[in-house]
């Protein structure tokens, strides 16, 4: 909404800036978007100093001025009567345009030559006055910029009233606002309306079919009226409002929708068949062309404002072109109703139209304004073009809307705000938003009736706001301190994703935050739980909800690889969903992502890059953060999706992965490099983190190591095979350690060697090297024999 | 030239080769170890005639100490190298083992967590697929009320619909029926808002919901005082301009002294010396009421506020879709 600094100034005596007045409902609750000049830009008006103006040898009513611009001095001829030497006037010299667009010349006038022209302030469109010059402030330097040295002609406040406050989409509410905060009085609009016409009920009639959706209508007829353009007050005001200026009764109606915020409507009477109006409910599949030329197609619960047989409005919506005002127009039916704001909210989103009168219509108008908005426009029509007034208004309004009454307890706004207010101040507070209210001497209570334009004060704690509000929220205590109840749960929801974070981040892992919504192609990963789609989404790129974290992964791995960053090693933590029959799931995941090399930093090693093996090796770390590790933890050789990949598991309950990504799949991110990856649900590696660590005692006895390496069959694999040495190493092999993996010569074709260390210790005594080696023995034979393994010299 | 200045020669030219301990202790052992050069030479001897043994042996002794001494000096000069490596420049850049980064948004998180539970906030969490009755209804949101427009929120069918903002964890957590509650709810919402430098379809919300006997609206202003300072910095100052959201009652926009310009005006708080920082007000009525809470006997405060707009405003981070594209050089800043 924006609103008229000058036009406030109709309802409020005040000395503030237009920045002044934004604080002030900026405090009231009105956010001001911004605060702008409003009026022409007087590009090449400059001061002057009439140095002397004495009379046009050829004519009686011209002066002839010598005007001083500073650096110039100018011969210039004026008709005003009220020019005279010493004046400061504004001056626009031959050869530059007003503000209207008219370009000044150089010309002869009754045989002298005129250099230039001082202005009026009607020619520069500043004032209405265009009797005589624009006479400045004497203490002006000659030649300074007009715009420089004066203000703008008005300024715009541009608020954003809450869908709360219709009441604010208006100057006077705004006003009203602004006098409540200040203390001042509001200075409504008297209005008198000369009535000379036969009385209204003798030309029309208005008959309400549904007094549900139009609680009232009021309207007032005027005959003879001469359509033209507005004068500049109006137009300028509208201008500063934000609206275009269309004919002079079409902006009274906006006028007064501006100034009041009741939206009215005009048809052209003669263009009503019957000339009377019946409102009544548009039929099913009804069509009526509305004033923006478009054709609407009407259900049978939308209001449509009838003469005697077509519709000719949507009722507080947008009239209609059949019965518009045009400049042929003499005779006038203004409407001002009351329609029902949910039925207006319909219509206005069923056919996509929100307009002016929609948008007040359904926050809420007051139903008790209508008379005196008819009141209104009937006298500025009056005023601007003419006619005669019928006498009366047709007003049905068969149940009149009363104000509710609220109790309000003082003791009530203390429990709610922290601060005492007198009953006496809650109440002026409340009166001079324009309630009613009686104290009830021992009750204790107030008794409130707010005023109908504002349908938002319903309850108490409506009204313990509005005190809060013009009390200043500034003058509500601060608490010092807090009580804190002491239920806090067992353990922090959000510690543990936050642990594996910054583990993550401490062995080289950089979180990202990727986006919820992708698209159908991105969310088909093999192994993947279906993605649940969204019914009405952006675009079809972010169609689905993410039903896992590896393609967001994936995107970002493309775009910094695109950008000459090829060593990522990447994680993100988030919600993810599965749709199902069962409905729909979601929990969140943890996923991993390794490419390019893993000495990234190390500037003077030679790259190497990443494998498997590193994403297992980050994985195992991780989990042991958590508490995760053998022999709890089981890794399984899996396929998932397209790939070879490792699922952990602990008991049945399956926690993660680990895989390279399959190249086709990463091919699909434009990702050609190879990647590694890991997701895990959060929710499970929760459950299965044991909640406790037990610490376990060691042995202070020295270890004996031995070193063993077994040839072995390529294709065995090591990862059991050091879970059955550990088993047949007997309860003094303390730790298995495998250290090499060599294939070659002496390992002979087909085959490789595996060298594991080997560390004997008792938690009781020192161990012999005769023990040591009878346990060797033991895992010598069982490679031997389960394997086929011998040892290698 | 004797047989014993070529050996003499042949060892000098191979000590200049040797450049570590190893070689070196090679060469002694190919000249002085058992089966050596000059360790043959000496086993010679016994063959010679007793008149000539004298000098012969006098001639190797001397040439064994000659070896023995140089082979030393060498061992001296291999070990002082070694100290002071003359070759190696301290300029050079050091070797540093990749880092990860925490995300900007996660750190901001983290800090605003942090403050909150110091101050004896619970966090919850809530589904980011919610229902129009926890997102809307329970909200005291009327049905009317455009946000339930399908151009404002994302939808799955008729009912479920991805969260808007993280008040409805406050219904789910209200419900559980065990007063008082006193938590925060981190967490993603979202709404169909075109990408542009300061809007995307998914961001981030802290919802904070205190509900006691006797909770006031001083209550409210101490608390988020109190977070604004600790998360800005001690001057800090706050400022509640009365607004309107559905759930609460009365409303309050929160501003806090731009600590860019300490309040003076610049071009991030265009001018006006404040920021803009989120929602509050106290718990309306109807919502308490309409989860069997009595808001007779019992009252409360809730606020809400944006991650990214704290990341962007303490970072000068003038674009939100960076937050999302990840690249590399924007992360490993923070």
């Amino acid at each position: 909404m924006r609103i008229s600094y000058l036009w406030l100034k109709d309802f409020l005596n005040f000395q503030l800036s237009p920045f002044q007045v934004a604080d002030i409902v900026t405090m009231a609750g009105l956010e001001v978007e911004g605060v702008a000049p409003v009026g022409p830009e007087l590009e090449g008006i400059v001061v002057g100093h009439v140095l002397e103006a004495r009379k046009h040898p050829n004519a009686d009513k011209l002066s002839l001025c010598r005007v001083d611009l500073g650096d110039k001095t100018l011969e210039v001829v004026c008709g005003a009567p009220n020019v005279a030497t010493g004046q400061k006037v504004a001056v626009i010299e031959a050869g530059t345009t007003l503000p209207d667009g008219r370009l000044i010349e150089a010309r002869p006038v009754r045989g002298v030559v005129s250099h230039g022209m001082i202005c009026s302030g009607r020619e520069l469109m500043l004032s209405e006055d265009a009797e005589g010059i624009l006479v400045l402030d004497p203490s002006l330097t000659p030649g300074a910029l007009l715009r420089d040295v004066i203000g703008p002609r008005d300024w715009s406040l541009d608020l954003e009233i809450t869908l709360n406050r219709p009441d604010c989409l208006s100057h006077q509410g705004v006003a009203r606002e602004i006098a409540a905060a200040l203390r001042v009085p509001l200075k409504l609009q008297k209005t008198v309306v000369d009535e000379s016409g036969p009385p209204v009920d003798a030309l029309t009639s208005i008959e309400v079919r549904e007094p549900e959706l139009c609680p009232r209508y009021s309207a007032r007829l005027i005959r003879g009226v001469k359509i033209g353009p507005s004068p500049d007050w109006m137009r300028w005001r509208l201008e500063a409002a934000g609206l275009r200026s269309i004919n002079n009764v079409v902006d009274v109606t906006n006028y007064v929708l501006l100034e009041m915020g009741h939206p009215m409507h005009a048809f052209d009477f003669q263009r009503l068949e019957g000339r009377r109006i019946v409102v009544r409910r548009a039929e099913t599949g009804e069509k009526f062309t509305t004033l923006d030329g478009q054709e609407r197609i009407l259900d049978d619960r939308m209001l449509l404002i009838c003469d005697a047989q077509r519709g000719v409005a949507l009722a507080g919506v947008m009239g209609g072109s059949n019965s518009e005002i045009t400049e042929e127009t003499t005779d006038l039916l203004l409407e001002s109703a009351y329609f029902d704001p949910i039925n207006t909210r319909r219509t206005s989103r069923l056919l996509g139209l929100s307009t002016d009168s929609s948008k007040r219509f359904e926050r809420g108008a007051d139903p008790n304004a209508t008379v005196r908005a008819l009141d209104r426009a009937a006298e500025l029509i009056l005023q601007l073009a003419g006619g005669e007034v019928a006498q009366g208004v047709a007003d049905v309004y068969p149940r009149a809307i009363e104000p509710p009454r609220i109790d309000l307890r003082p003791a009530r706004v203390q429990e709610i705000l922290g601060l005492k207010v007198p009953k006496v101040e809650i109440s002026d507070h409340l009166v001079r938003l324009g309630c009613q209210v009686a104290i009830n001497e021992p009750a204790h209570s107030l008794t409130v009736r707010p005023p109908t334009w504002r349908p938002d004060l319903e309850r108490e704690i409506d009204l313990i706001e509005e005190v809060a509000r013009l009390h200043g929220y500034d003058h509500i205590p601060t608490a010092e301190q807090a009580r804190s109840p002491l239920n806090v749960p067992h353990v922090a929801a959000d510690a543990f994703p936050e642990r594996l974070a910054d583990l993550l981040t401490r062995e080289g892992f950089t979180q990202v935050y990727t986006s919820s919504l992708l698209s159908a192609r991105e969310v088909e990963i093999p192994g993947y739980p279906a993605a649940a789609r969204i019914k009405n989404p952006a675009s079809e790129d972010t169609a689905y909800l993410r039903n896992g974290l590896l393609p967001g992964l994936l995107k970002v791995a493309a775009y910094n690889l695109h950008r000459g960053q090829p060593d990522l090693a990447l994680f993100e933590i988030g919600r993810v969903f599965a749709a199902g029959d069962d409905g729909l799931r979601e929990w969140d995941a943890l996923t991993g992502l390794l490419a390019g090399a893993r000495n990234a930093g190390l500037w003077d090693q030679p790259e190497q890059a990443v494998d498997f093996l590193d994403l297992k090796g980050h994985v195992q770390t991780m989990l042991s953060e958590i508490l995760l590790d053998k022999p709890e933890l089981f890794y399984y050789h899996i396929e998932h999706g397209t790939g070879d990949a490792l699922e952990v598991r602990r008991g049945e309950r399956s926690l993660g992965w680990l895989e390279q990504v399959h190249p086709a799949v990463a091919a699909r991110f434009e990702v050609d490099v190879p990647v590694f990856a890991f997701e895990f649900s959060l929710p499970e590696l929760a459950e299965a983190s044991p909640g406790r660590l037990v610490y376990r005692p060691f042995s202070k006895f020295p270890s004996l190591q031995r070193d063993l390496a077994f040839v072995l069959p390529e294709e065995a694999a090591v990862g059991p095979l050091l879970e059955e040495i550990r088993s047949a190493g007997g309860p003094h092999l303390a730790g298995t350690e495998l250290f090499d993996v060599y294939r070659g010569v002496q390992a002979g074709p087909g085959m490789k060697s595996i060298a594991v260390r080997l560390a004997f210790q008792s938690p009781e005594r020192t161990l012999t090297d005769a023990e040591a080696d009878a346990a060797v023995e033991a895992i010598v034979t069982m490679m031997a024999q389960a394997h086929g393994a011998r040892l290698r010299s | 030239m004797s047989d014993l200045d070529e050996l003499c020669l042949l060892f000098d030219s191979e000590l200049e080769k040797v450049e570590d301990g190893r070689a070196l202790d090679d060469l002694r052992v190919r000249f002085l170890g058992k089966k050596g050069l000059l360790t043959q030479k000496f086993k010679e001897l016994g063959a010679l005639s007793p008149a000539d043994k004298p000098a012969r042996g006098a001639e190797l002794n001397r040439v064994k100490e000659r070896l023995q001494e140089a082979l030393a000096q060498r061992q001296q000069a291999l070990e002082a190298g070694r100290l002071s490596q003359p070759t190696l420049d301290l300029t050079l850049p050091g070797r540093r083992p990749r880092l990860g980064r925490r995300h900007p948004l996660a750190q901001v998180e983290a800090r605003v967590r942090s403050i909150f539970r110091s101050m004896g906030f619970v966090v919850e969490t809530g589904p980011e697929v919610e229902t129009a009755y926890y997102n809307f209804t329970a909200l005291n949101t009327p049905e009317w009320h455009p946000a339930r427009d399908e151009a404002d929120t994302f939808y799955l069918d008729a009912e479920r619909l991805l969260r808007t903002e993280t008040s409805p964890v406050q219904i789910r957590v209200l419900e559980r029926g065990r007063l008082p509650v006193r938590m925060i709810a981190p967490g993603r919402v979202y709404r169909k808002d075109k990408p542009d430098p300061s809007h995307f379809p998914v961001f981030h919300q802290v919802e904070g919901l205190y509900v006691d006997h006797g909770v006031t609206f001083a209550d409210l202003k101490g608390t988020l005082l109190a977070f604004y300072r600790s998360l800005f910095g001690e001057e800090t100052a706050i400022r509640f301009r009365p607004h309107f959201f559905p759930f609460t009652e009365p409303s309050a926009e929160v501003d806090v002294t731009c600590f860019l310009c300490q309040g003076e005006g610049c071009r991030v708080c265009k001018q006006s010396g404040w920021l803009e920082m989120g929602g509050s007000g106290m718990v309306d009525p109807n919502v308490l009421s309409g989860v069997g809470i009595d808001p007779e006997e019992w009252s409360g405060y809730a606020f809400g506020l944006g991650i990214e707009r704290i990341a962007m405003l303490w970072y000068g981070v003038d674009d939100i879709r960076l937050f999302w594209e990840n690249d590399l050089r924007f992360l490993k800043q923070f």
